[in-house]
């Protein structure tokens, strides 16, 4: 049992870094908007394009490693944000979309961002 | 003291860290040795394996190799610790032992091994280049021979010894191939029990450990395994890209087929070590075609020719041991993968299927391996591949051989028989063609492109097929069907070691998903999905779990790999117990488990309890996975044999969860 105790002390400071990630896959009100760069009344393919650009800013295989947690972080944005569009939404813009919108943390008011708090 | 320094800026590769750093540094040079001092905080060079160095320097860069650089550490506050630095050691498994110079380039070279044959590229400097052997062949045939006390593999094709091998010498027994077929798989594994009925020798004993494989030399089975077959395979393939290049190769891109698991990943990855090669990037075969689709609409675009917008294509490779099947959407350079699936039917297995048809009693005629039947085998095998070959072009073939021992085969095989034969097969690239456009939520009218790669693209059954399930008419053209997956892996070897091309043909990313679901076992033997199929890459999920038991202390993790709903249907990747937790009624713990996958494929599992939480609670645990190395087939029957339900966990229903 003490052997594995000292194999694991190094690593002391990952669960604080665990549950952090455990919060954030729990949907905290996370302004994904912003992450990308767009609006609630940016179509799917602007979103997608803001998402590339990002992507090639920060993804590790050009940024290194420090891409790591904001690769992430654009990949939960991007998933949350396209969850319910499909791809011929193209063009449209939201505010007729109804049924289709994402209501991950956000209402269908194409109001201001802060609509929640 | 005699030290010469310059400011700099160096990049530096970390092994089991992906991606580059870039830190600001001094560069001394002390005796024959540069010295790597960092300005600032260090934490990023206190390691002890490194991979690659760039020095940078005004405009001019240098690839430095572990030989002629130490790295003296510095403390966090930046303070030098006396006279300690780390010398920069290749990973123990990169015995790479390179005489390198300090100014050579190392840009990754591309692998493509396939089953049947084999290719490298590397990038030039202004493109992609194939490489030939001194046959003359891009695609060198993957075997190695054993003869006496001489082995030889099929990049020289025994040209450097008296006699070159003919496919007649491949088949007599003393030669292995289909390395990557067996490579990582237990002996119960349906690919390896077709495998007995190969020329050399596959023993299994049905209890999940590594088959016995031999080859014969002087009328005696001389045992090896897939992974010193392919590394000795390596050797002679690194001799050939050093000798063309003139100067030592230390990385490598290698395609691999999307149904590899993660456990013989880490095999491939442990051949090509003994080979001395690191492997940079592990690339699912139709992601690094996709690559080279991205390169090209790209290109289109700079010639004004294309619009710029969103391409999206369907990608299906089918080889000799494998067929997989991508989606992938491609806009400004970035190729996005949407969905990957793949299942281990390919041309060999269409072989077995012919033989087996034109020869009832096939079956018997393996038994035994002697020398005669070994030879009757090989006779059979070239007539019928020939004959498959031939019929991608005619509308029927004759199939006419003495096989000795008075058996003749003399039988004539149409397409609709060929179809009927092999429909098994052809069902199975259906299905994960479905899969694919379903996973990826795309109409077969939303693809702009259908790309066929691999040997078995020539098969005009598999050709109606794919283009028929996608409604297209006709397949994409500018894309080589032998040479796709290559070029792709070579261009990624030469974006993921950091060079840039004035021209723009390198700004290019991949956008990688993971091809299988990753999970736990919970809730008795089900998988639980942590990750599932199809997460773009780099991809980091949880879920909470609970106890089944009042007062349970102990909990094991024992994570899986896999598409089916039971987790022995999986391959288990590894395990490990959780222990410590406070006495609680059951499901009033919450034990979260976390995985991470990074750019370069790296899967971490982190483990603990989450709820209660006060200072009495354990540490979390950090397990790179796979960690078995053998036994897989009763490593969890032991475990439950062990255990039975003791330290099972159960998913925490999600009403449950804050």
């Amino acid at each position: 049992g003490s052997v594995h105790h000292e194999l694991i002390r190094p690593n002391h400071y990952r669960p604080r870094n665990v549950i952090r990630c455990c919060s954030t896959a729990r949907g905290r009100n996370k302004d994904y908007y912003q992450v990308l760069g767009v609006t609630v009344h940016s179509t799917h393919q602007e979103i997608k394009e803001a998402y590339r650009k990002l992507q090639k800013q920060h993804h590790p295989d050009i940024a290194g490693y420090k891409g790591h947690d904001y690769t992430l972080l654009l990949n939960e944005a991007y998933k949350v944000l396209t969850r319910n569009l499909s791809r011929h939404d193209d063009g449209k813009s939201r505010a007729g979309l109804g049924s289709g919108y994402p209501r991950d943390g956000y209402s269908s008011w194409n109001g201001p961002l802060a609509v929640e708090s | 003291m005699g030290l010469v320094f310059v400011r700099c800026e160096a990049v530096v590769q970390r092994r089991g860290l992906p991606g580059r750093r870039a830190v600001s540094a001094d560069l001394f040079r002390r005796g024959g040795r540069f010295i790597l001092q960092p300005r600032l905080n260090s934490s990023v060079l206190g390691g002890d394996s490194w991979l690659s160095i760039v020095v940078k320097r005004g405009k001019t860069s240098r690839w430095c190799s572990d030989a002629d650089i130490a790295i003296r550490s510095t403390t966090s506050k930046g303070k030098r610790m006396a006279e300690q630095f780390y010398t920069v050691a290749s990973d123990s498994e990169t015995t790479g032992e390179d005489k390198s110079q300090l100014s050579f380039p190392d840009v990754a070279i591309g692998i493509d091994i396939g089953t049947s044959k084999c290719s490298v590229a590397i990038w030039n400097g202004h493109q992609v280049e194939l490489l030939k052997n001194t046959r003359n062949q891009k695609g060198m045939r993957s075997y190695v021979m054993f003869k006496d006390d001489t082995l030889s593999a099929g990049v020289t094709g025994g040209a450097a010894q008296e006699s070159a091998h003919e496919e007649r010498d491949i088949l007599s027994g003393s030669a292995i191939f289909n390395m990557k077929r067996l490579i990582g798989r237990m002996d119960t594994d349906e690919v390896v029990q077709a495998s007995k009925t190969l020329p050399f020798l596959v023993q299994t004993l049905g209890i999940g450990v590594r088959p016995f494989i031999a080859a014969l030399v002087n009328n005696m089975w001389r045992s090896t395994t897939p992974e010193e077959v392919l590394a000795i395979f390596l050797l002679e393939l690194k001799a050939l890209v050093e000798m063309h290049l003139k100067h030592p190769v230390r990385n490598a891109v290698l395609t691999i087929p999307v149904a590899f698991s993660r456990f013989q990943q880490t095999r491939i990855e442990r051949a090509f070590a003994m080979a001395g090669l690191h492997v940079l990037r592990l690339m699912p075969e139709p992601t690094a075609v996709a690559l080279l689709y991205a390169q090209q609409q790209q290109q289109l675009m700079h010639d004004n020719m294309g619009s710029g917008i969103e391409k999206i294509a369907l990608i299906f490779n089918m080889g000799a041991g494998y067929s997989d099947a991508a989606v992938a959407a491609t806009a400004g350079g970035v190729s996005q993968i949407r969905a990957l699936s793949g299942c281990t039917v390919g041309g060999e297995d269409i072989l077995q299927n012919i033989m087996r048809h034109v020869l009832p009693n096939f079956d018997s005629l393996y038994d035994g391996h002697t020398v005669d039947r070994i030879k009757s085998m090989g006779l059979l095998r070239i007539a019928t591949q020939d004959a498959i070959h031939k019929l991608a072009n005619q509308e029927s073939v004759d199939i006419n051989i003495d096989l000795g021992n008075g058996q003749k085969v003399s039988k004539v095989l149409d397409h609709s028989e060929f179809e009927q034969v092999n429909r098994a097969i052809f069902e199975k690239c259906e299905k994960i063609i479905i899969q694919c456009l379903v996973d990826a939520k795309l109409e077969p009218e939303d693809i702009n492109d259908v790309i066929l790669v691999g040997g078995c693209s020539k098969i005009p059954r598999i050709r109606s097929l794919v283009l028929g399930l996608c409604k297209k008419e006709v397949s994409y053209k500018n894309i080589d069907a032998l040479e796709a997956a290559v070029s792709g892996a070579a261009m990624e070897g030469a974006i993921a070691s950091g060079v840039t091309d004035p021209s723009g043909s390198l700004d290019l990313l991949t956008i990688q998903a993971t091809p299988m679901n990753l999970g736990i076992r919970a809730d008795g033997n089900n998988f639980a999905a942590i990750i599932p199929r199809n997460t773009t890459v780099p991809a980091r999920r949880d879920m909470l779990f609970t106890t089944t038991h009042d007062n349970q202390t102990e909990a094991l993790i024992a994570v899986y790999e896999g598409e089916g709903e039971q987790a022995e249907d999986n391959h288990l990747l590894g395990y490990f117990k959780i222990a410590g937790i406070p006495p609680a009624p059951k499901g009033s713990v919450e034990i979260s488990v976390c995985m991470d996958i990074d750019a370069s494929n790296v899967l971490r599992v982190f483990a603990g309890v989450v709820k209660p939480q006060g200072p009495a609670i354990p540490p979390f645990i950090e397990v790179r996975m796979p960690t078995l190395d053998d036994g897989h087939g009763w490593c969890g029957q032991a475990l439950a044999k062990m255990y039975g339900k003791t330290i099972d966990l159960a998913v925490l229903p999600k009403k449950l969860q804050p």
